[in-house]
């Protein structure tokens, strides 16, 4: 293989990794802070790019506007979710919640689709053209969701370094020592909301430009999210962010020696290292059995 | 000592059971047609119900029913086998591939399971739509309806009685083992795992049992479902039905493993038929029926059912006994 | 002789080392305590002897075996017992059918074999409620056996997981902080029956916080700091050890 379409692979990699990244680190914060498994995390993502798209080309706004409407229609919606149903629910237990999650998906999802189309919608590349170094040649597009991803992940953790930065991380520590430091959980919880759908809106919105959006775009990236998730180790954002770049990397390789079957090798990859590593790469490694 | 509690229940029971037994001669084909729909997603059902009882939520029923559904499809097409001898066979697959898979998922605990449980979804909705031996993403040919002697089971009533079979032995099945001593270590690992580890229960091994198990009469329902729909597409298997075997044991009452199911199953396949609304707003107004019963009806459809009739027959008990003790008409 | 040994035994979790280097013994037919100032390792410690965790070096001694390997339920099988600090009970079971599930593990002999429901199985049944019933009686409880373990008030619920440890017919019986949060009535009876307990022959293995039961019922007494042993010996000269009394400086001991 040359190196032209080495680079190809690994930079299509980055980008993939970059939005997994966004995705993951969105649905670890809100399973670590508030234990809450957000099955609405892919919805947000496709509700994100939709937007964009609406945007750009309905409302004739530039690009930029359109990524900040994203984030925060989805970042509001996330706040909703928490007001509306979440809060009521985790007194049911973190099974039914996640259940709630999984409904409140849908109606994103289904709702999108109706007032957006159900046809595959697409963006034109923002930033035409491409760049070439060193013989490879690559479209601005995919390096701008790389900036973006890389942009919106050094904000995250400046923000975690603020002081509900701070609180989010010392409740997902312990929820009991939180409270005693006259933390307000229900303050703390709607703005883990917020952020972690944020995430996935701002993915969906630099993703827009480059590949089409769909209907079915939520579920799918969710289960990958899933994956990088599990790979990186539950609850460990750290190694959410390792763990989204090595499986984009793997996934961009993947797909392009194997077509279709790719998915299929990365999950068998991915179990594998599960069996060997579970706690993933960077998780702690888990007790044995008794839970 | 009998209780009225006891004496209700069994009264409820038979006339559920004469009512099944008579319903297609009472109703239309359509309505027999939900039923046989409802039997199947209740059996998918059953089976999650069954593994939530060891603190395990699996998200891949639907993969595996899909596995008894290929099984029975491949080898009624390709070796023209019976119907009847794919149904042992596609449960000893189910099972055999469900404990390769987890293997490596049910020691790392729940969460991983519940994870690996929607990935092992779609990778095998995956492999039956990109493998050509599987029919590829359009799915199998077409298999013969099956037949027992002259018996062929081809109208809707015959596959309801069909149905009724598997569902039954699906259910006698499951009650028995849930009250054995295997079934009390399971309450056990469902209740607290620390403990029951402590006390000296192998967890990992008797959650295996109990998903392998699970695995089996996923798979039986598949088949079942193929002598119904004649052919399997890989559309059928994925995630998305997953998630609604969840919504069934949840809006029925998560802790109802046996009726629960079949009430939520009951519940989703006919409500939206009364709804009379655009099919694009269905799966709206199904996940708001979702988030409703979560919040207001935490114990599902039946616990809510169990805590309305629970004072009725309190009362009626209480009033009997002073009737029988004072000689004095009630004057209640 | 020693019943439990750890040798050398060492947890760290990448660069935190809970436990190193610990190694003490604990001698059959007695009751030995195991104390430190709060975060010493004391749970990491009992996890590590019930195979909850896996140390990440020495070797953990029960009764000749090396069972520093072992999966928590084979250790239990092989006459390790635990009361937990925190209140793990069946909640939906009743008091009586929580310590029977002491009894029923007994007997493991695979799963496929329980499956038969053999007349053996029953008799078997019928003398584990005796003695079920007896040690609900032994621990207090015999007015709530019916009750539902999770309506219990707490001090209730900690006897019914020493009632459980108890049914599983331990060798050692490992206590974390077993009187905490009693009142001093409540107290002084735990304390009595734990003495029974070491009377009927079971090894006693204890954690806790409270100075004066420790001093009062001991037979040896091991203290650990940051994971590490700095005294083992007699109550009296535990109580007057200049690194014990050292380490707990600014500890809040329970003075009563």
């Amino acid at each position: 293989m040359d190196l032209g379409l080495f680079m190809q692979i690994f930079l299509n990699g980055l980008m993939i990794g970059g939005i997994y990244a966004l995705i993951a680190s969105g649905f670890t914060l809100i399973l670590g802070v508030i234990q809450v498994f957000n099955f609405a995390q892919g919805q947000f993502y496709m509700l994100g790019a939709f937007i964009a798209i609406a945007v750009v080309t309905n409302l004739g706004l530039p690009y930029p506007i359109a990524i900040i409407v994203a984030l925060l229609a989805t970042a509001i919606l996330g706040a909703l979710l928490y007001f509306a149903v979440i809060q009521w629910t985790t007194r049911s237990g973190f099974f039914n919640t996640m259940l709630v999650t999984v409904a409140f998906g849908t109606i994103v999802a289904q709702a999108a689709m109706l007032s957006f189309g159900s046809r595959e919608a697409v963006l034109p590349p923002v930033v035409p053209g491409t760049v070439s170094f060193g013989g490879v040649t690559i479209p601005n597009g995919k390096l701008v969701v790389i900036a973006g991803a890389v942009v919106v992940m050094v904000a995250l953790h400046f923000f975690m370094k603020t002081r509900i930065g701070v609180s989010m991380l010392a409740a997902s520590e312990n929820r009991d020592v939180a409270s005693l430091q006259g933390i307000n959980p229900k303050r703390v919880f709607w703005i883990t909301m917020a952020v972690g759908c944020g995430l996935c809106g701002v993915a969906g919105a630099l993703v827009a430009p480059v590949l089409a959006a769909s209907g079915t775009m939520g579920s799918t990236i969710f289960i990958k999210a899933l994956l990088v998730v599990l790979v990186g180790g539950t609850g460990s954002m750290s190694g959410a962010l390792l763990a989204a770049f090595v499986v984009g990397i793997a996934e961009s390789f993947a797909f392009h020696f194997f077509g279709h079957l790719g998915l299929l090798v990365i999950f068998v990859l991915v179990a594998i290292l599960i069996f060997f590593r579970p706690g993933g790469l960077l998780g702690k490694p888990l007790p044995v059995p008794g839970e | 000592m009998k209780t009225k509690a006891d004496i209700a229940k069994k009264t409820v029971l038979a006339v559920v059971i004469a009512v099944v037994l008579v319903l297609p001669w009472l109703i239309g084909p359509y309505t027999v047609q939900l039923f046989i729909l409802t039997m199947t997603y209740g059996m998918l059902g059953l089976s999650f119900a069954f593994t939530i009882r060891v603190g395990l939520p699996r998200f891949d029923s639907a993969a595996w029913w899909g596995v008894g559904a290929y099984t029975t499809a491949i080898l009624m097409t390709k070796a023209d086998m019976s119907f009847w001898l794919t149904l042992p066979i596609a449960g000893v697959v189910s099972m055999v591939a469900g404990y390769v898979v987890y293997r490596i998922a049910i020691p790392r605990g729940m969460m991983v399971f519940l994870m690996f449980g929607m990935v092992i979804a779609l990778a095998i909705q995956q492999l039956f739509g990109s493998v050509e031996f599987f029919g590829g993403w359009g799915g199998t040919e077409v298999i013969k309806t099956p037949a027992i002697g002259g018996l062929v089971f081809d109208g809707k009533r015959e596959l309801y009685y069909l149905g009724l079979g598997f569902l039954g032995f699906n259910l006698i099945c499951y009650y028995a083992l849930m009250h054995s001593r295997i079934g009390r270590s399971w309450n056990a690992i469902g209740q607290s795992v620390k403990l029951a580890s402590s006390v000296g229960i192998n967890v990992v091994r008797y959650r295996m049992a109990n998903v392998l198990i699970s695995n089996f009469f996923l798979a039986l329902a598949g088949s079942f479902y193929m002598a119904f729909s004649l052919v399997a597409v890989p559309a059928t298997f994925g995630l998305h039905k997953s998630l609604n075997v969840i919504m069934y044991v949840v809006i029925g009452g998560i802790a109802y493993s046996l009726t629960g199911p079949l009430v939520g199953a009951l519940i989703l396949a006919f409500v939206p038929e009364y709804m009379r609304v655009a099919a694009e707003y269905e799966s709206i107004i199904t996940a708001v029926v979702i988030i409703l019963v979560v919040i207001f009806l935490p114990g599902g459809v039946l616990g809510w059912v169990n805590g309305q009739a629970r004072p009725w027959l309190l009362r009626r008990a209480r009033t009997k006994s002073i009737r029988s003790e004072s000689k004095e008409p009630d004057s209640g | 002789m020693s019943l439990l040994t750890l040798e050398n035994v060492g947890k760290n979790y990448g660069k935190l080392e809970a436990v190193s280097e610990l190694d003490f013994s604990v001698e059959k037919g007695t009751i030995h305590s195991l104390i430190g100032p709060n975060g010493a390792g004391k749970t990491t410690v009992f996890n590590l002897i019930t195979g909850m965790i896996r140390p990440t070096s020495g070797r953990i001694v029960f009764n000749g075996e090396d069972v520093t390997r072992l999966e928590p339920h084979k250790i239990a099988q092989r006459g390790v017992a635990r009361s937990f600090q925190q209140t793990f009970l069946f909640m939906e079971y009743s008091v009586l059918d929580n310590v029977l599930t002491g009894f029923h593990m007994r007997s493991r002999a695979g799963v496929i074999k329980e499956f038969l429901h053999t007349r053996a199985a029953r008799e078997a049944d019928k003398k584990a409620t005796e003695q079920a019933l007896e040690i609900v009686d032994f621990m207090g409880l015999s007015e709530q056996k019916d009750e539902l373990a999770g309506n219990l008030p707490h001090g209730h619920q900690r006897a019914l997981g020493v009632s459980i440890a108890l049914a599983c017919d331990p060798t050692l019986l490992l206590m974390d902080e077993p009187v905490t949060g009693m009142n001093p009535t409540e107290s002084n009876e735990m304390v009595e029956r734990i003495r029974r307990i070491r009377d009927r022959g079971i090894t006693v293995l204890l954690v806790e916080h409270s100075m004066r039961v420790v001093m009062d019922i001991s037979d040896m007494i091991t203290v650990i700091s940051y994971g590490r042993k700095i005294a083992q010996g007699l109550p009296d000269e535990i109580k007057h050890d200049r690194q014990v009394i050292e380490a707990y400086i600014g500890e809040d001991t329970d003075a009563a």
